[in-house]
């Protein structure tokens, strides 16, 4: 009975132990099946998660082009902490599973914005560099529970740049505003001055560079034509940048002064004995000659001279340049013309609207002097004749010559004639002839009158400028870099072979997709597939060591209207070899940038140089067609453009199930 | 003197009564054996099908959409079985006893112009193996949206 009790026991406690082992294991085992399906949701609701937030992402960075979105309105006021709810379209038509109920919360906040640079100088008034925030929670249920949900929070950085200032903005410039210049040469006054061959002068018989006409487009948008040193605020003593009015411009009277008398100046015996010592001897025979001064204006260069005139315009031309110095002796065509029609300017005002600095047009001065014996009553008419003709009395007005004057009857009349020139202050018009240049452009309302040089008209002064260091006002100079603010650059690459491929320029299929300022550490080579152009869209500045464009650039027929493309480089060479239309500004300023053009230029944009290095240039014409795009005006107001960066900064998950 | 003992009939009870108390553990014991075997080779056959799908996140969207001119060995579009031991890929032996299904969708995925491409990887046990015996279902799939991402 004992023996059977203790069996009894023993079975049952083994049977008990077996039985909780047994529940042991099929919690475990449970536990096991349910782990199993939450990693499964969680995990499926993780890469749901993680698609929802590449697509979260992605809507930014597509929405910020448009500056009327909400997602640009948002980053560019980036006010801390405020916070925007938006929808993911892809992602809310994405169903995983059948059954399952999938939901998404998106939301992007500000977290900070810096308008400074390391070094605490400001940036221009807007721009700057933020972080901001996008969260999406992606929500699993299964009727109504939750099955699975996950957080991800992400940060990325924007850069907010002004692309184009608009003329309201412009007493704080961006970095951009060489924009504004269809033609700016950086060391214009120091190359006219300066450079050989004497064609880097600007003046040259057989290149033409034509920047056309803009009297189109609305004043403010056009773009200026400045030469550096030309600013009469800075440099009040030095001389004009000119070009030379040649015979094809003659017909336009509008280039020059008003000009109506012939005979300018008529000075007694007395004069015309100084001038001529031979006739003292005969002054009692000759009172009530006179001597007369004639005076006309012309080109200054012809393609030929014939006949009287043209014998008395080139000598007259050859003496005024043995007086002067190298730059100012070319005489070839100026190289610059501010319009296509043939003429430098005939509009005074659309010159001023266009031009800047002390940039003039010169033209030949001629005058000569002749005896007048009409009322000589001692000699015969043959003796009047005589002397009259005798080419002894008929002398060029010419100004002292550099070199020393062998004949001492020239040398007589020039010296004598430069004292009468000077005796009478009061005469309007000078009495030797010169190549004229103290004349803006227009003189359409200008008498032409005697200027002794301190006079200096002058277009108006470029604005002052929003300068690197310190965000200082600064008066335009040489220390300026354009888009010098590298932390607001979108994208920097090392060579051109990851350029080619990258997502800015397709090589292969000659796409050129412009956002932001990218910078390639390598020269560039543009070529579009089957000797065709590259073809651009959107907005953006491409900074590189240097470029060769070997065919045309053009904006994609799918771009937007005002999109364009900006070429710079600081310190290299921009090589033009191509005949097709280049729709891009060309900067190569900085560090003694150049272009070099190896076939007439079309270039519809810009053209900003440190030196224009004429002999880099081909014979012809060159056009230029400023894009007023790239100037904006006071009612368009700045173009500013926001770029968030791809890089996340910083990734928070957050999971929760059931 | 006579020893008791168990009468047969006696032992005929105690087994049926043993047995009655057995069989729920041995019925519980297969099930939890049985769970516990689908999740682990839920949880294998999960990750097969996560790993192509991370992988081509990471390269991104440009890259997938010209997948076929340089697929993975790893990630062949179409079914391969998994062979953990002929990689240096730390994958549980049992890998081997799925088979790994990849397919890109042929187009994009639009709104607004933003694309995406959309990526599934199923996930089936090979026919008459462990995993076809132990698994419940006979496919784990998961499918993923690979986003264009920015084009500066």
């Amino acid at each position: 009975m004992r023996k059977g009790f203790i069996l009894y026991s023993f079975i049952v406690f083994i049977l008990i132990i077996i039985g909780v082992l047994t529940v042991q294991f099929h919690q475990m085992s449970r536990q096991a099946g349910a782990m199993a399906f939450r990693f499964e949701k969680s995990e499926l609701v993780r890469q749901i998660a993680e698609s929802a937030i590449d697509e979260a992402f992605a809507i930014f960075f597509s929405e910020t082009k448009n500056i009327n979105s909400e997602k640009f309105k948002f980053l560019f006021k980036h006010k801390k902490d405020s916070t925007l709810s938006f929808q993911l379209p892809i992602m809310e038509d994405f169903s995983p599973n059948s059954g399952d109920d999938l939901s998404f919360i998106a939301s992007a906040m500000i977290i900070d914005f810096r308008d400074s640079d390391i070094y605490g100088n400001r940036l221009y008034p807007g721009e700057g560099v933020g972080t901001f925030q996008i969260s999406v929670a992606a929500v699993l249920k299964q009727r109504t529970k939750i099955v699975a949900q996950c957080q991800i929070t992400r940060h990325h950085d924007f850069r907010i740049i002004s692309l184009v200032t608009s003329q309201k903005r412009k007493p704080y410039y961006a970095t951009n505003f060489l924009l504004d210049y269809a033609l700016f040469v950086r060391c214009g006054m120091r190359e006219f001055q300066t450079s050989t061959p004497i064609k880097s002068s600007y003046n040259a018989d057989n290149i033409q560079i034509v920047v056309r006409d803009q009297s189109q487009i609305p004043v403010e948008k056009r773009g200026k034509i400045f030469f550096g040193g030309t600013d009469i605020k800075k440099y009040l003593n030095d001389s004009p940048i000119f070009f030379n009015v040649a015979e094809n411009f003659s017909q336009y009277q509008e280039l020059f002064p008003k000009f109506v008398p012939k005979i300018i100046y008529t000075v007694p015996l007395s004069d015309c004995c100084n001038l001529f010592p031979s006739l003292r001897g005969f002054q009692n025979d000759l009172q009530g000659m006179t001597g007369v001064f004639e005076a006309q204006i012309g080109p200054i260069w012809k393609s030929q001279y014939s006949g009287a005139q043209g014998d008395y315009e080139s000598k007259t031309k050859e003496g005024v340049k043995d007086a002067l110095e190298s730059f100012q002796c070319n005489t070839n065509p100026g190289v610059l013309q501010i319009s296509d029609n043939g003429i430098m300017a005939r509009d005074p005002a659309y010159a001023a609207s266009i031009l800047e600095g002390a940039i003039r047009q010169r033209f030949l001065y001629t005058v000569k002097f002749n005896l007048n014996l009409d009322n000589v009553g001692k000699i015969s008419q043959s003796d009047k004749n005589k002397i009259k003709n005798d080419p002894a009395y008929k002398l060029f007005c010419l100004p002292i010559p550099k070199n020393p004057i062998s004949n001492t009857n020239i040398k007589t009349f020039l010296t004598n004639l430069a004292q009468i020139d000077q005796r009478d202050a009061a005469k309007t018009l000078p009495l030797i002839s010169r190549f004229e240049d103290n004349f803006l452009f227009t003189s359409k309302q200008q008498n032409f009158e005697r200027r002794d040089g301190s006079e200096k008209d002058s277009y108006p002064s470029p604005q002052d400028f929003f300068r690197k260091d310190g965000g200082r006002m600064h008066p335009f100079d040489a220390d300026f870099r354009p888009y010098a603010h590298g932390l607001l650059r979108s994208k920097t690459m090392d060579y051109f072979d990851i350029f080619k491929t990258s997502s800015v320029y397709d090589k292969a299929k000659g796409e050129l997709n412009l956002r932001g300022i990218t910078t390639v550490f390598d020269e560039v080579t543009f070529q579009g597939p089957n000797q065709g152009p590259v073809e651009f869209s959107g907005k953006g500045v491409i900074i590189a060591d240097g470029f060769r464009i070997l065919s045309g650039i053009k904006k994609k027929a799918t771009a937007a209207p005002d999109d364009f493309c900006i070429l710079y480089t600081r310190g290299g060479n921009i090589t033009i070899d191509t005949t097709q239309e280049i729709e891009a500004g060309i900067m190569a300023v900085g560090d003694q940038g150049n272009v070099i053009v190896t076939k007439p230029l079309k270039l519809k944009g810009c053209l900003v140089v440190d030196y224009l290095q004429l002999e880099n240039w081909a014979n012809g014409k060159h056009t230029i067609t400023y894009n007023p795009d790239l100037n904006r005006s006071s009612s368009e107001g700045d173009f500013f453009q926001i770029i968030p960066a791809p890089q996340i900064t910083f990734q928070r998950i957050t999971e929760d199930g059931t | 003197m006579r020893r008791r003992a168990f009468t047969l009939t006696e032992l005929l009870i105690s087994m049926v009564l043993l047995s009655l108390a057995l069989l729920p553990l041995l019925w519980m014991t297969t099930y939890s054996n049985r769970e516990s075997m689908d999740a682990y080779y839920e949880i294998i056959a999960f990750s097969l099908a996560k790993e192509p799908i991370e992988v081509f996140r990471s390269f991104g969207y440009e890259w997938l959409t010209s997948y076929t001119n340089h697929p993975l060995t790893r990630f062949p579009i179409g079914t391969m079985v998994v062979k953990p031991r002929n990689t240096p890929d730390q994958y549980p032996f049992d890998s081997e006893l799925f088979e790994r299904e990849i397919n890109i969708a042929q187009n994009d995925t639009t709104q607004n112009g933003i694309k995406a491409r959309r990526v599934t990887v199923s996930v089936h046990p090979v026919k008459r193996s462990r995993s076809d015996a132990w698994l419940r279902r006979n496919e784990v799939k998961l499918e993923a949206l690979i986003f264009d991402g920015p084009r500066m």
